[in-house]
């Protein structure tokens, strides 16, 4: 396709379909794009299946609390990130830059990736699990044995299709699927309330009851759970952001469709669960199964097309905002080929069939790569560097390769948030290590370590100078920019800020 | 174009833009105002106390 554009063609091609900066007049998203597409990313059958997964260990009201309370606060932390890159218009990958050096954030950003194509592919298997359940309550009758995998892979194609259509696509299919889901989510909602009073789903107990000791263990795990699912996405939000037409568009877009939506369909994933096993229902764990208890044939089947269907918007988002991403790996790779590329990925994982299997450990491996990764981004803007950052330097091998291409000091504090994370829970058995996890939840407890050391290496004198070796180039960018735009630009005004 | 034209176009392209960007603040988007700040703050402790309840029971 580049072979047929002329030169300034393909820049503006790759402003959208790559690592290019997006000015300011070029964005394409205001804060309800921005809530419709993080809204439709985060609907999905997972929401349902996570909700149910929490209604296992907790009754309606402490779901409640641990889904609306995590989220909604660790969110804010995806929020900021998502603030940089609309600031700049350059996705937070580019940022990572300056925070990991030119190589270093290639390792991180591939260990985030490939954990990302994990989900992805369980997302794809979750929807081809609800089709089949679908088609089999119709007189079709298919076997899993043959049906499961081509019907999960056309989520993989759709997917597809869309996203190789490019963020406007994305964004008309997204608004769509939003309304549609927030209306099959008020229709569940009805449902439940014709089934239970208010009264019974406010006071409904878990699936499985904890032990009178064990309540408030149960209750920090689920929380856990509900932080690193929130922490998990971190890895597409500044593809999406740089495309926001206000950094307040981004902050409050993402809050609202990425916290705020995702908790409600969580919760009432968590809801019906607990609602339809309590009425008697086999306690299956299978939250497909608990929608057609709870909405028969008809009503039911609707909530899980739409469901399932939300599936196909999420992998849209996905294979846009990773295969945009890939590209700081290699700016001149097609953006086509790209997402093809992660498509048959998907595919090949779905294919497999191993990852479901695995969904504890993904989850767990994105809490333990997550918590570390968004502070020190945080951190390092925000703190470190004041919010002055060298644009020009995030694009040329320059003040950023720090040693060989990675910044040590970013990777010390990094390793010290995993020793937190892993000090004080077993993500594998799923078990607290220290009674510290009773206060801090694993992510919380690597977000505090990775903080603490990042700052106590940044007040080490020779290891601020290593870190802030951008003031100069910063310094220059603003006398450049003064000469540029002459008076326009207040004396106080820090360029590049 | 081939690969190493691609990647020409693409490097001054972002190094060209940079510069704009740094340039001022017109090329940039509207900086978030410190109440939304302020209400991102409040909305979070909010939310972390409400985590906390739910602890207590």
């Amino acid at each position: 396709m580049a072979d047929k554009l002329s030169i300034s063609e393909y820049a503006n091609q790759e402003v959208r379909y790559g690592v290019i900066p997006m000015l300011s007049k070029e964005r394409l998203y205001s804060f309800w794009d921005m809530a419709f597409v993080t809204g439709a990313y985060a609907i999905a059958t997972w929401c349902y299946f996570h909700g149910a997964e929490l209604s296992e260990y907790l009754g309606f009201r402490q779901a409640l609390f641990s889904t609306f309370g995590a989220i909604c606060a660790f969110i804010a932390l995806i929020a900021i990130i998502g603030v940089i890159s609309s600031r700049y218009g350059i996705d937070h990958w580019i940022y990572s830059r300056a925070v990991f050096g030119y190589k270093g954030v290639m390792v991180v950003f591939l260990v985030s990736a490939l954990s990302s194509w994990g989900w992805t592919a369980i997302n794809a298997q979750m929807y081809g699990s609800s089709m089949l359940k679908v088609a089999n309550a119709t007189p079709l009758s298919l076997s899993e044995e043959r049906w499961f995998e081509p019907i999960a892979l056309t989520c993989v194609f759709f997917g597809w299709a869309i996203a190789m259509k490019g963020p406007t696509a994305v964004r008309y299919v997204t608004r769509i699927m939003t309304l549609a889901l927030l209306a099959v989510g008020a229709i569940v909602v009805a449902l439940l309330l014709i089934k239970a009073s208010p009264s019974e789903i406010w006071n409904a107990q878990a699936v499985s009851p904890a032990e009178p000791g064990e309540v408030r263990m149960q209750y920090m795990l689920a929380t856990e759970w509900n932080i690193a699912f929130a922490l998990s996405w971190f890895t597409v939000i500044g593809a999406l952001t740089r495309l926001a037409k206000s950094e307040r568009a981004a902050m409050w877009g993402i809050w609202w469709g990425y916290a705020f939506i995702m908790a409600v369909f969580i919760l009432i994933g968590a809801a019906v669960s607990v609602v339809v096993v309590g009425q008697g229902a086999e306690p299956t764990g299978d939250v497909t199964d608990y929608l057609l208890e709870l909405g028969g044939p008809g009503l039911g089947l609707i909530s899980l097309i739409f469901v399932g269907v939300a599936n196909i918007t999420t992998q849209a988002v996905e294979l846009y905002a990773m295969s945009v991403s890939t590209k700081i790996l290699r700016p001149s790779w097609s953006y086509r080929w790209v997402c093809t590329f992660w498509a048959l990925t998907v595919a090949g994982l779905v294919m497999w069939g191993g990852v479901w299997e695995y969904y504890g450990t993904f989850l767990a491996i994105m809490g333990v790569i997550a918590g570390p990764v968004v502070t020190l981004v945080i951190l390092d803007y925000f703190v470190v560097r004041r919010q002055r950052v060298s644009v020009t330097h995030l694009y040329k091998k320059g003040v950023y390769q720090y040693s060989g291409g990675f910044n040590v000091v970013a990777f010390l504090a990094f390793a010290a948030g995993v020793v937190a994370f892993l000090a004080v829970y077993d993500p594998i058995a799923n078990e607290a290590r220290s009674t510290v996890f009773m206060y801090t939840t694993a992510t919380g407890a690597s977000v505090i370590g990775t903080t603490v050391a990042y700052l106590i290496l940044w007040r080490i004198p020779p290891l601020q100078r290593y870190l802030l070796k951008d003031r100069d180039a910063v310094g220059e960018t603003r006398e450049a920019a003064r000469e540029l735009v002459g008076e326009s630009l207040p004396a106080g005004e820090p360029a590049g800020s | 174009m081939d690969q190493y034209d691609k990647q020409e176009t693409i490097t001054e392209a972002c190094l060209q833009r940079s510069k704009t960007i740094e340039s001022g603040p017109e090329e940039c988007p509207a900086r978030v105002q410190g109440s939304d700040w302020w209400a991102l703050l409040v909305v979070t402790i909010v939310f972390l106390a409400m985590t906390f309840l739910g602890y207590l029971g």
